[in-house]
């Protein structure tokens, strides 16, 4: 599977205590040594139960027990948990990777899926970064189970606009932990319960996930045809895709004069995927910057292996009066600021301010918000270089904009709030300056 | 046709780019000889290159430039 989701990436319950978990494996280690099959599985489960929903954990089981050679003994505990270990989409994907390593993927499909359209199993839920793209690194059958795992609790999407889908897939969708103890506090006082925000969210965190996964599958069947599979019928018969092709968002974009270079800036908070969607559909002589990319195409520039030579390609495209998109939030690999987004330290990589300094371009702000029963993409223009402005400056400058766009969406209307795990450090600052007060 | 841009044309720009004065510049010269070459006033000497001989420098290839003889051997290249 692909590395997206990091190894301090467990987005779920708080783990039990690294105390209490050291304990834990130390007893699985010796029952590797000297147990039976019997109490090694006994060690696992102890292991797997006290872990609900952390993936680190599951990570570390799985590679315990590969050097051991005893995979099978966690397919089998994950499996006798399958309640309440199965229905989180990440650890289903990766009890499919391990059935597929261990050969046996044939003998194990037909169970989980008897189970999971039984109407027993809970539709596995999922959390921001569980795109269907972060599941890329599975065999194509298995990419394709995950995606009829990840929907098929939600019913028929045919003829379904993305505002209707979300609002049947929604209940999948997991606010990560402590996301919603630390930003619900923010609207402070703008009238709304907390039941009624975390629906808000997780239709939110929903849109995003079915426009994403909509791109990925229709992508996905460019390269080899997943067209017949049943679930990718369903997604093309569905409106997920119509909201890209509104007159208004074709509009908005040729309306856009990129006279000058104009740098757009976004964050991966909002309708990330939905955005690039409509971007790189309407907006002329685009750009994109990407932190890696298989796809060679000429407006994609790459970051990753030569920064330098993807500034020197900004820069160029900006000059000759090009669009450039940058989720500007990115993680900072080189030179970084830091700014406060409330009262919570935030660092963002010193590229996007960098190159509108260099290109003396426009900077902008630009999102999609929830409009209705509809989806508008929204522009503000931010900085520019003034003349012999030190970058420094111009810097500071760029930053309070950028920062005063994400505090808006942290505060405003949860129907925005679908944050990536970009985003996770940062409620996790928060949720401790929260603590010590 | 036009004139073959030399070390001596070059040197002038990279002064003003690295900020430095009576800057010694042979074609085996790179970015580790001279402190200022970063990454950034990389970005900006190629730039610079490009308004000032008007050229067109494509980034897959700037990507692979060692030293200033390949600079002056791919501007003269897009020159010629």
């Amino acid at each position: 599977m692909k590395k997206n989701h990091r190894a301090d990436d467990d987005e779920g319950e708080p783990a039990s205590g690294a105390d209490g978990n050291a304990v834990k494996f130390r007893a699985l280690a010796v029952s590797l040594r000297n147990g039976t099959g019997r109490e090694i599985v006994e060690s696992i489960a102890d292991i797997v139960d006290s872990a609900l929903g952390n993936r680190r954990l599951l990570k570390r089981i799985e590679d315990v027990l590969a050097r051991q050679d005893k995979s099978v003994l966690l397919l089998q505990c994950l499996w006798r948990n399958r309640a309440t270990q199965l229905n989180d989409l990440f650890q289903l994907g990766r009890f499919m990777s391990l059935c597929a390593a261990a050969g046996t993927y044939d003998v194990w499909r037909p169970k989980l899926f008897r189970w999971l359209e039984s109407g027993n199993a809970p539709s596995p839920r999922y959390y921001n970064s569980d795109t269907l793209k972060t599941f890329a690194g599975l065999a194509r059958e298995q990419l394709l189970d995950v995606f009829t795992a990840k929907y098929c609790g939600a019913g028929d999407l045919t003829g379904l606009s993305l505002a209707q889908a979300a609002a049947k897939v929604a209940a999948g969708a997991d606010i990560a932990y402590a996301y919603g103890d630390v930003l619900f506090p923010l609207r402070a006082g703008r009238g709304m319960d907390r039941g009624t925000w975390d629906e808000q969210v997780r239709c939110a965190i929903a849109a995003d996930h079915c426009a994403t996964d909509w791109d990925f599958i229709r992508s996905l069947d460019e390269q080899a045809s997943v067209a017949e599979h049943p679930m990718a019928k369903m997604f093309a018969a569905s409106n997920i895709g119509a909201e890209r092709e509104r007159p208004e968002v074709e509009a908005f974009f040729r309306g856009i004069d990129t006279t000058g270079g104009l740098v757009l800036c976004t964050f991966h908070g909002s309708h990330f995927g939905l955005l690039k969607i409509m971007y790189e559909r309407w907006m002329a002589d685009h750009f994109v910057i990407k932190q890696s990319n298989k796809e060679n195409r000429p407006n994609v520039i790459v970051t990753g292996k030569t920064k330098d030579t993807a500034a020197f390609a900004a820069i160029k495209a900006l000059m000759k009066n090009r669009a450039l998109l940058i989720a500007a939030d990115g993680p900072p690999g080189g030179q970084a600021s830091e700014v406060a987004v409330f009262d919570a330290v935030a660092k963002f990589a010193d590229g996007t301010p960098r190159i509108a300094y260099e290109a003396g371009a426009r900077t902008s702000w630009l999102t999609v918000l929830r409009d209705g029963e509809h989806f508008k993409p929204v522009i503000e223009f931010g900085p520019r270089r003034k003349g012999k402005e030190s970058f420094e400056d111009f810097r500071g400058r760029w930053l309070t904009f950028f920062a005063a766009r994400i505090e808006d969406l942290l505060s405003g209307d949860p129907a925005n709030l679908a944050l990536r795990h970009q985003w996770q450090n940062y409620v996790r600052k928060r949720s401790r300056i929260e603590a010590a007060a | 046709m036009a004139m073959t841009v030399t070390i001596e044309d070059i040197r002038p720009l990279m002064e003003d780019v690295f900020q430095l004065q009576d800057l010694s510049v042979a074609p085996e010269t790179n970015a580790r000889d001279i402190k200022a070459w970063d990454s950034l006033n990389n970005v900006r000497l190629m730039l610079r290159v490009e308004s000032e001989f008007g050229v067109d420098l494509p980034v897959d290839k700037v990507e692979g430039l060692k030293n200033v003889g390949q600079l002056l051997a791919l501007i003269n290249s897009l020159r010629a």
